[in-house]
């Protein structure tokens, strides 16, 4: 009995680092795109934690996602505090700014799109990110976000529909476009 | 730009991503990588939970009743005939009316429904980071409020009755939720005044006590 455990507490480990080496570097691209470098620091150590708690529901075929799903627990978890939020928002806003790009109208571009993509539902936005930025596919949407791949099919045509809108709406507010980044920013 | 193709938005959207594939990372070979795996394997909490193989159904079972989509909640609701109030919303507490006796009281509030709709796994080691958790009995619900009279401290207060407000709207769906009954006693963690659904809170039954125990050292 002892040596069945300490064998399968060996396998174990050698699963959990399979698993980490899988996912240590997206999780941390996941966790810089949605919070600041310390909170992101500090969530993926939790991270971890939880995935070797976690082991044996990791899918073999894909941990990924399912770290992703564990990265978003874990990091609505530790940001509950508006105070972080806002810091977020603040880091986004300061990233985008137009006129950092060589190409100033793709800067100005890219600056609208960041605000619209800030504008939507949380929901909307987590799904069009993991779509955009995690490359995910269906399936593995449905994974991190625990719901059917119809009903995320269902949910990621909305939600690009939505900020197609937004950004629409916003440029019919400002046909030059010149100054979006700016009033966004000072509206939040 | 509203006439932009699903290939067209995602390579825009690409375009804005702060950390995109291949911009640098703490690498998986790194000495902090493998103080954090270490760190993960060798956590006590879990190493006292391994050996308590219960725990982990009854993780699961707790997740799932509590994962209601909205409409068996509503059902849930409605076959208590008032008796349970599902929690959702966002919205804060007010001042809460004193009791006969003036006791302390904590106002708690509910997470913003956009966070609810991610239930992170129940895990003694997330338990026992939570800064607020206590135990205590329904003794009140009101139709903005509920009220909790608190027999035990684990951490983060020392109150004798904690309220958690009800939102006057249930329009999103309570994947967060908890069910609160009159005269029944729940175990409540909370966070940043926010109390904590998906199994971090929940009736006082004997598996999550020991879990409580676990976690905030008796």
């Amino acid at each position: 009995m002892r040596v069945t455990a300490v064998q399968s507490d060996a396998d174990r480990r050698r699963r959990f680092e399979g698993v980490v080496a899988a996912v240590y570097e997206p999780v941390q691209r996941y966790l810089r795109r949605r919070t600041d470098p310390a909170t992101a620091d500090d969530v993926l150590g939790d991270v971890l934690l939880v995935l070797w708690r976690r082991l044996d529901d990791v899918p073999a075929e894909l941990p990924l996602p399912y770290a992703y799903g564990v990265a978003r627990g874990c990091l609505a978890n530790s940001r509950r505090s508006a105070v972080r939020q806002e810091r977020v928002v603040q880091r986004l806003a300061q990233q985008h700014r137009p006129g950092d790009d060589a190409d100033d109208d793709d800067g100005d571009d890219d600056a609208a799109l960041a605000e619209a993509l800030e504008a939507l539902p949380d929901a909307d936005r987590e799904l069009l990110r993991l779509w955009a930025w995690e490359q995910l596919a269906p399936r593995e949407l449905a994974l991190v976000l625990g719901i059917s791949a119809n009903a995320v099919s269902i949910r990621l045509h909305r939600a690009k529909q939505k900020l197609r809108d937004v950004v629409a709406a916003r440029k019919d507010d400002d046909p030059s476009g010149q100054n979006q980044a700016r009033r966004g920013g000072g509206a939040r | 730009m509203s006439g932009m193709s699903d290939d067209e938005l995602r390579a825009r959207l690409a375009r804005i991503d702060p950390a995109p594939a291949g911009s640098p990372v703490d690498p998986v070979t790194s000495p902090r990588a493998q103080e954090l795996v270490e760190r993960a394997m060798n956590a006590p909490e879990l190493q006292t939970l391994d050996t308590d193989a219960p725990t982990d159904e009854l993780a699961a079972r707790r997740r799932r009743r509590w994962l209601l989509p909205a409409a068996a909640a509503a059902v849930l609701v409605a076959a208590l005939v008032g008796a349970v109030v599902v929690l959702t919303g966002s919205d804060r507490v007010g001042v809460v009316p004193g009791q006969d006796q003036d006791p302390t009281v904590l106002a708690l509030s509910l997470p913003p429904s956009d966070v609810a709709g991610s239930c992170m796994m129940f895990d003694v080691a997330f338990l026992a980071q939570m800064p607020v958790a206590f135990a205590g009995s329904v003794t009140a619900i009101d139709a903005d409020q509920v009220t909790l009279d608190v027999d035990r401290w684990y951490r983060g207060g020392d109150a004798d009755l904690v309220t958690v407000a009800v939102p006057p709207q249930q329009t999103s769906a309570a994947l967060d939720g908890v069910d609160f009954r009159q005269g029944e006693r729940y175990l409540v963690t909370a966070t940043d005044g926010t109390v904590n659904g998906c199994g971090f809170s929940g009736p006082a039954e004997p598996q999550l006590e020991q879990a409580f125990e676990q976690a905030f050292g008796g």
